[in-house]
């Protein structure tokens, strides 16, 4: 089995928010990209299978070298091999686009994401990657298994307030991997500078099948303003020594309960 | 083009989804500026009980899809279900919960009508009979203002804590269109059923609450935060990271992913308030949240805020209400 995870670098902490001059992303000023969180969770899952399977882990990000970093991480966790997509789409409908263009021809039989990005948060890639390739899709899931010489897995997922769906899906099929489903596996030193000698493959949209134009016809949406989050329900902030904060919160709970 | 809405009703087989009135109001709203109509999706084997709750909700149609297949949610029977609906209703803009049958049917949806989406929205507004979407970013760092572009309808998932529209009190039953279901050519997923995870306490009826999150650092910190639970007979609740990280059992945990509470007090103690958290815990009555960074998102849904170094306000307030409690007796 040959499984693709999909894996995005995010900003740290970012100081600034700005929108780029075609309006088709927000760009931050951050010094450093870090794995994001559910995409690992999706990486050690596939690890975790790789054990039990023999299967091959594939790792994938896009975006420009710095983005490559996470990669090495991802190497040096356990994958077997790591490709860069050189892009900068940011468009859920475009990342999509390639990504499953890429799967395809790597020939993946599984590919995993995050449930979430923590900069665009909105779980869309996975759910967009599957029907482009019209393959079947399951968010949040908890639990993979192998089933059926290959050709199905068993899934454990979760559908909120506690219900849990056991299912069979067939593959090629695309996952949304939850967080907090297992261990995250810690990669030593000597583990991370070794995976840097490891080549990193690197492809453009071009040779994914794709012009400048058709990865632009993919997008749907732009972004018109930014702006911080509204305060408008803000909190009474309360100041004063912690006695008093302490006391004014105690007679707050007594008038409410 | 149309102006009309599709509201997708969320249920879990006997009951709506409580946040189904919010959006339906929301919709009410933008189609009446666009002078459009609501239109409620109910797809699953639905009884009297659930098609009546259904039909009070201020829609002006209710589309039904009911067959035995549809006695459980299925990705792909829904799906299927759902898109003969949008082809019979042919609406200008499609409303999910973002929620996890939201963000897995929606993005297959808006593929196939070759429509855009927008995901985790915030507020929407129609303008010129264009969608306009607010939406966060980046740990809700940020805000922005996205619009759309491509075939109708414009698929919306929306988170639920910004909208605060409460439906009317009593309105006439909308009449109901029902739809055949004809189940996809093909199956690629099976399913063996949905269960709930056995839980030892359960504290979506706790009256008080003393929830707590990644700011406290370290397993052996959650004691500063179950004594002050103690002290104030309130039920210990969390936030996801906590349950990742296996410092207490799911079973405590608040938000989409763990469980809905509607207390009357919720103190959320080193929890930045993230939307999935946000959406477990908003109802509260009474919220006050204590944490170290300023800028916390919680501090924007809670009454009362302090910042400040956990480690050195909770014992404080521990003490107090300990003080309080013995001189109740």
């Amino acid at each position: 089995m040959h499984i693709l995870v999909c894996c995005k670098a995010v900003p740290f902490a970012p100081a600034k928010f700005s929108v780029s001059d075609d309006h088709t992303r927000i760009v931050y000023e951050s010094s450093s990209l870090v794995l994001n969180e559910s995409d690992e969770y999706a990486l050690d899952a596939a690890l975790l299978l790789k054990k039990k399977t023999a299967a091959t882990v594939t790792v994938v990000t896009l975006g420009g070298l710095s983005s490559q970093e996470i990669l090495y991480l991802s190497l040096a966790k356990g994958a077997d091999h790591a490709v860069r997509i050189d892009s900068n789409a940011s468009s859920p409908f475009e990342v999509a686009a390639l990504l499953g263009a890429l799967a395809a021809k790597k020939g993946a039989d599984l590919v995993l994401v995050g449930v979430q990005s923590a900069d665009q948060m909105a779980s869309l890639v996975g759910g967009l990657l599957a029907a482009s390739r019209g393959w079947p899709f399951v968010f949040a899931a908890t639990a993979i298994e192998a089933a059926q010489a290959g050709t199905w897995v068993n899934v454990e997922r979760e559908l909120g307030e506690g219900r849990i769906q056991q299912l069979e899906v067939e593959l090629p099929a695309v996952l949304g991997m939850q967080t907090g489903i297992c261990p995250l596996t810690y990669a030593p030193p000597a583990r991370r500078i070794k995976a840097r000698q490891t080549r990193i493959e690197v492809v453009n949209a071009t040779q994914l099948g794709f012009t400048a134009e058709s990865l632009a016809a993919c997008r749907r949406e732009s972004i018109d303003e930014i702006m911080p989050p509204s305060t408008s329900r803000a909190a009474r902030m309360l100041e004063g020594s912690a006695d008093d904060m302490a006391r004014f919160i105690l007679d707050r709970i007594k008038e409410t309960v | 083009m149309s102006a009309d809405i599709l509201v997708c009703l969320e249920h879990d087989g006997k009951t709506l989804h409580g946040e189904m009135a919010k959006l339906v109001s929301k919709a009410s709203e933008l189609t009446q500026t666009m002078g459009g109509r609501t239109i409620g999706a109910l797809v699953g084997e639905i009884d009297t009980e659930l098609r009546e709750e259904a039909e009070r909700l201020n829609c002006q149609e209710i589309v039904l899809v009911t067959d035995p297949a549809l006695k459980e949610y299925h990705p792909e029977l829904y799906r299927s279900a759902l898109e003969s609906v949008i082809a019979a209703v042919a609406p200008h803009v499609v409303f999910f919960r973002h929620s996890y049958t939201g963000v897995e049917l929606a993005p297959a949806l808006a593929h196939r009508f070759d429509a855009p989406i927008i995901a985790n929205v915030l507020d929407v507004e129609v303008k010129d009979g264009q969608i306009n979407a607010l939406r966060a970013y980046l740990r809700e760092l940020c805000w922005a203002r996205i619009s759309t572009r491509g075939p109708e309808p414009c698929f919306l998932t929306i988170q639920k804590f910004t909208l605060q529209h409460d439906p009317p009190a009593t309105v006439a039953p909308a009449p109901v269109r029902q739809l055949e279901f004809s189940p996809p050519n093909q199956i690629r997923i099976r399913s063996h059923g949905i269960k709930q995870r056995l839980e030892s306490v359960d504290i979506s009826k706790a009256e008080k609450i003393v929830s707590v999150g990644r700011g406290i650092k370290d397993k052996a910190n959650i004691k500063f935060v179950e004594e002050l639970a103690d002290a104030l007979g309130a039920s210990l609740g969390c936030s996801r990271p906590i349950v990742d990280l296996g410092w207490l059992p799911v079973e405590r945990q608040v938000g989409l992913s763990g469980k809905t509470v509607r207390p009357k007090v919720y103190l959320a103690c080193g929890i930045s308030g993230e939307s999935q958290h946000i959406a477990g815990m908003k109802d509260a009555a009474l919220i006050v949240a204590i944490n170290a960074d300023p800028a916390a998102p919680i501090f924007r849904v809670a009454h009362y805020g302090v910042v400040a170094d956990l480690f050195k306000f909770l014992p404080v307030l521990t003490a107090a209400a300990r003080r309080d409690s013995a001189a109740k007796g």
